[in-house]
């Protein structure tokens, strides 16, 4: 699957990315330690190399899409994907992160706008979902501007990176609920 | 096993067979809308291999069923528990009731005993009861033991007729069963 938007395409990892996705990472690494656990030590381009392999495993095993976001000359912006959460719903959970020089651009919303509908309308999704830590304002804002409700909070639903237990938000569309929200950006 | 006032909270035994498809079987039409299992017709056999699953699940450490007993030995019910998290200890839980003995309390007398356990002797931080939105009996259960109701999920499930239905979800914390028992102790001043 690869889509395309206004200003973005995401399309899978190649091994050819590493360096990329290395560099993203290391420059917005202080940035995305608070919140995520994969980001708790430097990464190296070996590693990056593993976590692309392990993309496209996650991939083959047909429970996980994990998409680089790239501008369209190719500029490496963050990453976002989605996870199957029930098959016989079926349900989707989407994750993203950005790299630091690129945030506030409203580029998260973009991406994570295009998998939703391509969730909705292609894959068949009766349930798309987004799981944040409650302290994590970024995170919740992209959710809360593609019009996700928020469910529920969460507490002490996960042990954060620093070791405390967290509650998280859980924020979800319905294909009714996304039609609205689609039907209502459309006539702006 | 856990002792409470009426019941008796224990695994199951590969003798208890027949007395579970006895509870299955009158409990068939009840059950039939919440559980899965409870589609197929119970026999002695069916059960046996059931109470070989539990053993199996148990040995893995993963879920605890468990049957709910009268001192006499009566089975009424059945409870299980299973982890979510370990790096954040949390449980779900799970129970059904045999039809001849609802509305006793015995459901929530049993829950108070598990999670009173989870919390105290497995370092539970979270306990959480998830129900289809239409199952009453189950949210009453969470609701008069204090569960915080934290949210609906729509769609998130199809049920046993493969309708897409909401489920609540009704958590406790140490901290918010530690402020339940303080009220139920402020009820019940003679006990």
């Amino acid at each position: 699957m690869q889509l395309r938007t206004k200003r973005l395409v995401l399309r899978a990892y190649e091994s050819a990315d590493a360096a990329a996705l290395c560099e993203a990472k290391d420059i917005s690494h202080e940035h995305l330690k608070p919140w995520m656990p994969w980001a708790q030590e430097r990464p190296t381009l070996e590693k990056e190399e593993g976590t692309i392999a392990y993309f496209n495993q996650k991939e083959a095993d047909g429970k996980e899409w994990t998409r680089g976001l790239f501008l369209h000359d190719g500029t490496f912006v963050g990453s976002s994907g989605y996870r199957l959460e029930e098959a016989d719903v079926p349900s989707f959970e989407i994750g993203y992160w950005l790299d630091i020089r690129h945030i506030k651009q409203g580029y998260m919303q973009e991406a994570v706008r295009a998998q939703t509908e391509y969730l909705f309308t292609q894959k068949g999704a009766n349930r798309v979902f987004i799981q944040c830590h409650t302290g994590n304002a970024a995170s919740a804002k992209v959710a809360r501007e593609l019009g996700f409700e928020q469910e529920a909070l969460l507490r002490n639903e996960r042990r954060h990176v620093d070791g405390t237990l967290a509650d998280s938000f859980i924020f979800a569309h319905t294909p009714e609920s996304w039609a609205k929200m689609s039907a209502k950006t459309s006539s702006k | 096993m856990l002792l409470t006032k009426r019941l008796v909270i224990r695994r199951y035994e590969l003798s208890d067979a027949n007395a579970l498809v006895t509870a299955k079987q009158a409990t068939h039409e009840h059950l039939k809308p919440w559980f899965k299992w409870a589609h197929e017709t119970a026999t002695l056999e069916t059960e046996l291999v059931t109470i070989q699953n539990f053993h199996t699940q148990e040995a893995e450490g993963r879920k605890w069923p468990h049957g709910l007993f009268l001192h006499d030995g009566t089975l009424i019910g059945g409870i299980g528990w299973w982890i979510i998290r370990e790096d954040a200890p949390s449980f779900e839980l799970a129970y059904w009731m045999h039809t001849d003995h609802l509305n006793n309390g015995y459901m929530t007398e049993a829950v108070h005993a598990v999670i009173e356990a989870l919390f105290s002797n497995n370092g539970a931080q979270r306990v959480v009861i998830g129900c289809d939105t239409r199952n009453l009996a189950s949210a009453a259960v969470a609701k008069r033991l204090h569960f915080r109701h934290e949210g609906t999920h729509c769609n998130e499930r199809r049920d046993i007729c493969g309708e897409l239905n909401d489920s609540h979800i009704f958590a406790h914390t140490p901290q918010s069963w530690e402020n339940a028992k303080t009220k139920f102790a402020n009820a019940m001043p003679s006990s």
